[in-house]
């Protein structure tokens, strides 16, 4: 199945400054018993999003209800998608309208499952990832660019503090995957275009 | 990653699964134990396996007696533990890895490492524990005794045979949950579903259950479930629910007692 292209992302962003956020709470079990991929997104944090499971009683104190942080980009602190391999962990912040996570450590399933599912995880340093947080802190509406041509994110201008102007760094991911996000593809799209040239390759054989 | 040492090798096939199973707690995408003559005999006789003596299962006991580490491989990262000095352990928080021996209290935190501190206070909010006291003693609501981490047949005949000619404590609930069919039915087979019910404990469906509370069982929110599955995370056996992770020994001497207890102290 397609995905949408993934090349610059340029949006204010979500700080989400917990550490170790497991699977369970991005999307709570009981929501698993779907057929498709969509819609998972209104249960994303369910139950740090709401009281008793009462979509009434909207949590707060808790990020994705605060009106003053958007975007399309959620940042988190290190090991972020820990627990639990499911992959509508990926599918419910992808759904809900995310198209990049950010954080200083992903679990290993996690992030594979979001580069499966057109959901970029941009690993950054710790250093970087605490200067996102005191960023937004100082102003909501700071915006981050991500440029997965150049590999680069970037906090965007000079209401930074202390820098006056960008700051950012380079972030790595595997150049397959790369490929697939830049054209949309998942496996068997990128499979589907080199096609030509497995089809010359069997004719060798 | 790979677990190794005496300890290792002297334990069964199954609780080697057991400590696999918990490799991704840890990050890891798997767990491995070089195979040795407790695993060839735990594949003796089981269906798909070549039969025993043949030429194929001498081929295939080859290969597999391939498959170990060289002496001077290279790890990443090596940690050595004394396996004497591990006691019952158990989890107070709401990951794995905030876990303490039976004895000991949980931790303040100007005790823990300077990686772990973030989450202490917010795990322990909503497990409603307190840093610096002590888990032993501790009222427990619900015992599940489950799950593909702990609830294999060698688990389910460990509890029996603790449990039989004792009762629960009468204000805990206490589920079984065999980890599979088969497992399930070897256990009515060999009369240990008998113990259990002789116990007032509940035999139920094998599978998942209160794991993760997918299904009807689950946790009410507040209550306190000393559970042998792998995850204690917020809300995983149900809203609100607090899970404490500890062997299926642990969990038994709870349901018998009623309150988290060393169970080393009722074997003796």
């Amino acid at each position: 199945m397609s995905k949408a292209k993934v090349d610059i992302i340029k949006s204010k962003f979500v700080p989400l400054n917990i550490e170790n956020v497991d699977t369970d709470q991005i999307i709570p079990a009981r929501f698993l018993k779907a057929t498709t991929r969509d819609g998972f997104g209104k249960n994303l944090f369910r139950d740090w999003r709401y009281e008793n499971d009462d979509e009434a009683k909207p949590k707060a104190d808790f990020v994705l209800n605060q009106p003053q942080y958007a975007g399309d980009i959620l940042v988190a602190a290190k090991n972020f998608g820990c627990g639990s391999s499911r992959e509508h962990a990926a599918w419910a912040i992808y759904d809900y309208g995310f198209k990049a996570v950010v954080s200083s450590f992903f679990a290993d399933i996690f992030k594979n499952n979001a580069l499966n599912n057109g959901l970029l995880p941009v690993t950054v340093t710790e250093g970087f990832l605490q200067k996102i947080f005191a960023a937004s802190a100082a102003d909501p509406d700071t915006q981050i660019e991500i440029n997965l041509q150049e590999q680069t994110i970037k906090l965007l201008g000079s209401e930074v503090p202390s820098t006056g102007g960008d700051l950012g760094e380079a972030f790595e991911i595997s150049a397959y995957k790369k490929t697939c996000m830049l054209n949309g593809y998942d496996d068997i799209d990128y499979l589907l275009s080199i096609k030509e040239d497995i089809l010359q390759y069997e004719a060798t054989m | 990653m790979e677990f190794a040492g005496s300890a290792i090798r002297s334990l069964s096939m199954e609780a080697r699964m057991t400590i696999c199973n918990m490799s991704i707690e840890m990050g890891g995408r798997c767990g491995l134990i070089a195979p040795d003559e407790i695993t060839f005999n735990y594949i003796q006789g089981r269906e798909f396996a070549p039969p025993a003596g043949g030429e194929e299962w001498d081929k295939k006991l080859a290969a597999w007696k391939a498959l170990f580490s060289d002496a001077d491989a290279a790890f990443d990262k090596e940690y050595h533990f004394d396996a004497s000095g591990i006691q019952p352990m158990i989890t107070y928080g709401t990951n794995p890895g905030m876990g303490i021996g039976i004895s000991e209290n949980i931790p303040t935190i100007d005790t823990i490492n300077e990686n772990d501190r973030s989450g202490l206070s917010k795990s322990l909010a909503y497990m409603g524990l307190h840093q610096g006291e002590a888990i032993k003693g501790h009222k427990v609501d619900y015992v599940f005794i489950g799950s593909c981490t702990n609830s294999r047949i060698e688990d389910l005949r460990m509890v029996a045979s603790f449990v039989k000619g004792k009762q629960k404590a009468s204000d805990v609930e206490v589920w079984i949950v065999p980890g599979s069919k088969q497992v399930e039915q070897q256990a009515k087979a060999e009369g240990i579903d008998k113990i259990f019910e002789a116990a007032g404990f509940q035999l139920r469906q094998p599978g998942c259950s209160a794991c993760l509370g997918m299904n009807e069982d689950k946790i009410p929110s507040g209550k306190y479930c000393i559970s042998t599955s792998n995850r204690n995370f917020e809300g995983r056996q149900g809203a609100g629910a607090r899970t404490l992770l500890a062997s299926p020994l642990t969990a038994a001497a709870a349901a018998i007692t009623g309150v988290v207890t060393d169970v080393r102290e009722l074997l003796n």
